[in-house]
């Protein structure tokens, strides 16, 4: 009986996790079109070296290095800015900074383009305050930026929500017990609040900065193919468009091998801590 | 100092929710309003015209058709692949218990987005790679779901299976109609999550249902094209109205629910 009411969710795992998994590996060895399949060794991997596939692990780094701290720290400011508001205004403001993550991104990246577009918002504005109109979305800059700029403002309301959470969860004597101490809001702010919910930022952090590693959504709408392109549009692009899945499961491989390493090193940073 | 406070909060507002304003008045106008410089924020002209091209231009029915059957079946065999696990881990003692349970938890870390390669060649030489069955079964092993319903299912006190067994109930029957009824809050998570991912996710369904399409397929491969020249835009923005509404609707009834599960999510870790 109980072997009948895990096996789904085991041969699940197996057919759609593990499989795959050992697949992947197995692939990044062999060279492959949409027909012909030939071992390659370490050929794929080698190309992602000293080719122009080398572009897109940069870049993501850049994605990452953009995307992260701005996160972070826009959520937390808010979050703590909120505290300071009634409970029934908090609730409204949590209703208000998730509802922008039900909105399909394909649609509002279609309206960041025209935001963005050489006639557009943005540079309307630049030219009234007298600077030169940029190409957005022509070269590696002009993407990272406003990209990076596009995901910190559509990523925040999930992680508002959840420091409020953890603000919320602190327990009142600590509030109380600084107050007689004498302890003046900033003090509040900097000695109990924050350290209290480092614990949640430190999380926050690390489930942002696996997102940002597998950026993809917005580069495929937004960005030219080279420039800008993250790891994951280049899987895409490799593997569904040219159909080179030996390629693409080689970056897979090393896509997952960074994004693994990162949330390994940061869980060996908190519990150092 | 609060003033200031309050005044940012509201700047850094309007700018998030400006997108979504834009995508809802810009859907019921003509295209123009998108084109004048300096932008107008208030709508001047509203038709429906977008809205009428969309039904007639395009297969906008059959594409929310589509993207429905994949949401619920989504959302479906979670609840039933989790649930009945969850029970499992729950409720009996047996060999590989900790094992499973070890297993399962060990691939959690794994981002579901770097298997997307080799998943879809294992279904491609299935000859399965589209159509229906490749959008949804690689996508309703919820693990975390597993592990909400084993943690439901452990407060609940052993004594009302005991009293089922005693009472002559079989084990099917305790399960189904003593225990699973009492998780109703397990099953409404993961039907919202997992219908919500299902509606939203794109780059899984872009590969899988390019013959039948959904929505959001219907959106890229359609109406991306047409852009400018033939109103693309302004269509776009209407698919993008029609996938917002029901998602609001579901955020509005269930705002309360909804949030403090995310807040628990992230909180517990």
């Amino acid at each position: 009986m109980p072997y009948l009411l895990i096996a789904p969710a085991i041969a699940f795992c197996v057919i759609f996790r593990a499989l795959p998994l050992v697949v992947v590996g197995g692939l990044s060895f062999w060279k492959t079109d949409f027909m012909e399949w030939e071992f390659a060794g370490w050929e794929n991997y080698a190309k992602i070296f000293t080719t122009d596939l080398w572009q897109p692990i940069p870049n993501t780094a850049w994605y990452v290095i953009l995307i992260v701290p701005a996160t972070v720290l826009t959520s937390l400011f808010i979050a703590l800015i909120a505290q300071h508001v009634s409970a029934r205004r908090q609730h409204v403001i949590r209703f208000l900074f998730y509802l922008p993550s039900l909105v399909s991104g394909m649609v509002i990246s279609m309206l960041w383009k025209w935001v963005f577009h050489y006639d557009g918002v943005v540079n309307w504005f630049a030219m009234r305050m007298g600077f030169e109109r940029v190409i957005w979305f022509s070269d590696r800059i002009t993407s990272v930026v406003p990209i990076s700029f596009i995901q910190v403002l559509t990523g925040t309301g999930f992680y508002v929500i959840i420091f409020m959470a953890a603000l919320k969860a602190i327990p009142v004597e600590h509030y109380d017990a600084a107050r007689v101490e004498g302890a003046t809001r900033g003090q509040i702010r900097r000695r109990v609040m924050i350290p209290q919910i480092l614990p949640t930022v430190g999380l926050a952090t690390m489930m942002i900065t696996a997102m940002s590693l597998q950026m993809f959504g917005w580069v495929y709408m937004l960005a030219p193919y080279p420039y800008a392109a993250t790891m994951m549009y280049t899987i895409f692009h490799e593997g569904f468009l040219y159909g080179r899945f030996g390629v693409a499961s080689a970056y897979s491989v090393l896509l997952m091998a960074i994004t693994v390493g990162v949330i390994y090193a940061q869980r060996r940073i908190k519990r150092w801590r | 100092m609060a003033l200031i406070r309050n005044i940012a909060l509201i700047l850094i507002l309007v700018l998030l929710l400006f997108p979504l304003y834009i995508m809802v008045s810009g859907s019921f106008q003509p295209l123009k309003f998108l084109l004048t410089m300096p932008p107008r924020i208030l709508p001047v002209d509203l038709t429906l015209d977008n809205y009428i091209q969309l039904l007639t231009g395009t297969e906008v029915l059959r594409w929310t058709m589509n993207t429905l059957i994949i949401c619920s079946g989504i959302a479906l065999g979670a609840m039933i692949i989790a649930s009945m696990a969850g029970y499992g881990f729950s409720v009996y003692r047996f060999r590989g218990r900790a094992f499973g349970l070890a297993f399962l938890v060990s691939l959690i870390v794994l981002p579901s987005q770097v298997l997307v390669v080799p998943t879809f060649v294992m279904l491609r030489k299935l000859g399965i790679s589209n159509g229906f069955i490749a959008a949804i079964f690689p996508k309703v092993l919820s693990v975390m779901g597993i592990i909400l319903f084993k943690n439901y299912i452990d407060k609940i006190p052993r004594g009302v299976i005991e009293s089922g067994r005693i009472a002559g109930a079989g084990e099917w029957r305790i399960m189904w109609g003593l225990v699973l009824p009492q998780c109703r809050p397990i099953f409404g998570v993961i039907a919202l999550f997992y219908g919500i991912a299902g509606w939203q996710d794109f780059l899984w369904q872009l590969l899988t249902m390019r013959r039948n399409q959904t929505l959001i397929v219907g959106l890229i491969l359609h109406l991306r094209a047409l852009m400018i020249s033939s109103n693309g835009v302004g269509m776009m923005l209407a698919v993008g109205t029609i996938m917002f509404v029901p998602m609001f609707l579901i955020y509005l009834a269930t705002s309360r629910f909804f949030i403090s599960q995310l807040s628990l999510a992230g909180v517990r870790g």
